[in-house]
């Protein structure tokens, strides 16, 4: 019976020194689906996705790709795997074409076939007509297509892409995420790693987050919504914060946890549209002025907090 | 397969950097192209080095002596094997005028007659001519008659050292010639005597010409002597090329920045990302590595053989014997190529790496190479030739100058066989370092 799983990740430990990168985590990325590892800088994502690449040798555990374990048999597991790295990683003194039949010959690619798939790439990333171009007279957006383009020369079964849209645009974000759901719909398993929460929840089938190199929380985006109930969230900007406001807003009714973060008041309540008129009760009675609400549907973000105490920001 | 993929994308982008050309190629070509300038053309070709004749004035006050001019009298004309006709001269000093006027040395000597001591030296004070000689009235005699001394006077200018030493030691190697047939006619002369066999009167000086006449000839002195060398073959003693000499000092110099700069491309590489990105693809990297150092000896070699064909075409240095030439430069490239992989195992990142090369590179570049600020010139002292053997640039420059000078294959191998320990050194250290850093 055919393996259902594109990656099993087992017990798997980064160490270095006393710094625990990876501190024991278990998942498995179904064949077909979006994973996304969601988590703040520093979770251990890209250590996790180190280890996955092979480009780390695990401390403890061991995770199979595509059936192939990361120990015992690298070389079939890099061969199942197209990887877009989080900086862009282009020779800038070659041109597009160059770049691609570079990487291509490194995937083991030659001849008529190579040729041909750097064509079809070049279509599929936009850059035709710049195919001769020196990569160092690309735009940002141009070097982010070209960089995810080289990952899916030989077209792998599995494709990690690791924080794609760090740093760039809004509009090349919006292309690399179509993009992503487009490889998705023909038939690649993707593994994503972002810390922006909104990306994890349109892109993803499953998400994992991580943090402090903990799996802390893994599910579909409903399923981890659960977890913090179908609490909304408040968000305050006021011109007091004390203690003694922050109890006062505690005990109203339909509240249910309160944090204050950033010169804001972080509310998780019931029912929002019952709780704000009883909240502007409570400041008026207690002389505080609010100078603005945020009102935020249960969400990742949310489930960060409720989980870790923190916003996923910080 | 792949390894050579990698090699030659290295290698793409090394010719596509602009100052990797310069320095490759631009530089070293310049340098030399000055140097061409400078010394005129032909002055790498085999013809060697020329200076320009020394301007001599020379004053003949010999007098001569009756029988000196009753002896060469007897002189058959066009009997002289030198080509020189003594017949009609009357005394050693005009002997002297003849030779030195002979077209044997009119490369090296323009002579004119001068009129009396004073204007000789007034020419040669008013910086017309390099040296005046003056050869006294009694100098015939003193060369024929047994107790009798006297001496030739060299009058030069202070500002000149190479022309007048060469008309001192002409004028040194024929009064010695005179002096020694002197003392043999005598000698001769005395266990005659003794054996009571009476000579005519007047033979002797004949014998003392004939003897005189005899040891002029050059072909008779240079058949003493036959140079060799260490594999037992006749020296090709190729006359001192100075471009040859700057031409492969900047071929070694240069040629060490391109093995490190080349080399450099695996730390370029790892923190642009691309090495942890081709780490990720099914190639070992071990392949990744042997890539590496194809393209950095492939590169070196395109550089020498670049360097060499156009030094010889263009200004038309003379690098030696094929085998010997080949030889010495592949000692070049496995030298620069080692050091390289070997010290770029050393930096931390690119950074590092442009103040080693700058620094280090520098530095034993200029020692390595100490012979082209010395062109080979005599006296210098032999620590230098040594001191350059404490880097590897002065064993490839070593290699590289006894090709020039015409050693052949078999007498490099001792030279190529330090180079080998050299890079054998460099390569596994260097090489050993590498892999445990990014293997």
């Amino acid at each position: 019976m055919e393996n259902e799983y594109a990656v099993e990740v087992n017990n798997l430990h980064k160490y270095y020194g006393e710094v625990k990168a990876v501190a024991g985590i278990n998942f498995t990325v179904r064949k077909g689906e979006i994973f996304s590892l969601l988590g703040p800088n520093g979770a251990g994502k890209t250590t996790t996705i180190s280890m996955i690449c092979c480009l780390l040798r695990p401390t403890e555990g061991d995770v199979l790709v595509m059936g192939n374990s990361v120990r015992k048999d690298p070389q079939a597991v890099k061969a199942c795997l197209g990887v877009v790295p989080q900086e862009i990683a282009l020779y800038e003194d070659l041109s597009a074409r160059e770049n691609l039949t570079f990487w291509g010959k490194m995937y083991g690619l030659r001849g008529v076939p190579l040729r041909q798939r750097v064509d079809e790439v070049l279509e599929v990333i936009g850059l035709v007509d710049r195919q001769k171009g020196a990569v160092a007279k690309f735009s940002g957006g141009m070097k982010r297509r070209l960089n995810i383009g080289i990952a899916l020369l030989h077209k792998p079964q599995m494709i990690i892409m690791d924080e794609p849209t760090v740093g760039i645009d809004p509009q090349s974000r919006r292309s690399i995420l179509d993009s992503v759901m487009q490889l998705n719909r023909e038939g690649a398993t993707l593994l994503y790693t972002t810390h922006y929460m909104e990306e994890a929840q349109e892109l993803s089938d499953h998400i994992a987050i991580m943090d402090h190199g903990k799996l802390i929380a893994l599910g579909t985006h409903a399923e981890l919504v659960k977890i913090v109930g179908e609490m909304d969230r408040v968000i305050l900007t006021t011109n007091i914060d004390s203690p003694q406001v922050i109890e006062n807003w505690k005990a109203t009714e339909g509240v249910q946890k309160v944090t204050a973060e950033d010169g804001h008041l972080s509310l998780l309540v019931d029912d929002s549209n019952q709780v704000l008129p009883r909240l502007f009760e409570a400041a008026a009675s207690a002389g505080v002025r609010i100078a603005s609400v945020e009102i935020q549907e249960p969400n990742l973000e949310a489930v960060f907090l409720h989980l870790t105490g923190r916003a996923m920001r910080d | 397969m792949k390894a050579l993929d990698v090699a030659i994308k290295d290698m793409t982008q090394s010719f596509r950097s602009f100052f990797a050309v310069a320095f490759m190629f631009g530089i070293p070509i310049l340098v030399t192209g000055m140097f061409y300038f400078m010394l005129g053309p032909g002055s790498g070709a085999d013809e060697g080095m020329k200076l320009p004749p020394t301007q001599v004035q020379i004053v003949n006050l010999d007098e001569g002596s009756p029988l000196f001019t009753a002896t060469m009298g007897s002189i058959e004309p066009g009997s002289s094997s030198s080509g020189l006709d003594f017949s009609t001269v009357q005394s050693m000093g005009e002997v002297f005028i003849a030779v030195l006027g002979s077209p044997d040395f009119t490369e090296i000597v323009s002579l004119t007659i001068a009129e009396d001591e004073v204007s000789a030296r007034a020419a040669v004070d008013a910086q017309q001519a390099g040296v005046a000689v003056i050869i006294p009235a009694d100098f015939t005699a003193a060369m024929m008659e047994p107790d009798t001394q006297t001496s030739i006077t060299i009058y030069q200018d202070p500002t000149l050292t190479i022309g007048p030493a060469i008309v001192q030691a002409l004028l040194t190697q024929m009064v010695e010639m005179s002096a020694a047939a002197k003392i043999s006619v005598g000698v001769t002369l005395e266990q005659l005597n003794r054996a009571g066999i009476a000579v005519v009167a007047g033979k002797e000086q004949e014998i003392f010409m004939q003897y005189e006449e005899t040891a002029m000839r050059r072909e008779t002195a240079y058949q003493l002597l036959e140079v060799r060398t260490p594999s037992g073959e006749v020296a090709n003693n190729q006359a001192f090329n100075p471009l040859g000499v700057v031409m492969g000092a900047m071929m070694v110099f240069f040629g060490f920045f391109t093995g490190a700069a080349t080399a450099e491309s695996i730390l370029r590489e790892d923190e642009r990302g691309t090495l942890s990105r081709l780490l990720t693809t099914p190639t070992r990297a071990d392949t990744i590595l042997t890539g590496k150092l194809l393209a950095v000896a492939a590169t070196l070699f395109v550089q020498v053989t670049f360097l060499m064909l156009f030094g010889w075409l263009v200004f038309g240095i003379q690098w030696g014997q094929l085998l010997a030439v080949m030889l010495a430069g592949l000692s070049l490239v496995i030298l620069a190529g080692t050091c390289g992989v070997f010290l770029v195992s050393l930096i931390k990142n690119s950074r590092q790496a442009g103040l080693i090369f700058g620094g280090v590179m520098t530095v034993t570049g200029m020692i390595g190479v100490m012979n082209v600020f010395t062109m080979n010139a005599p006296g210098v002292n032999p620590a230098v030739e040594k001191m350059a053997l404490i880097v590897p640039q002065g064993w490839a420059m070593r290699c590289i100058s006894l090709a020039m000078e015409g050693a052949i294959f078999v007498d490099l191998l001792p030279w190529f066989g330090g180079a080998l320990l050299w890079s054998l050194a460099f390569f596994v250290v260097g090489n050993l370092r590498l892999k445990r850093r990014f293997a």
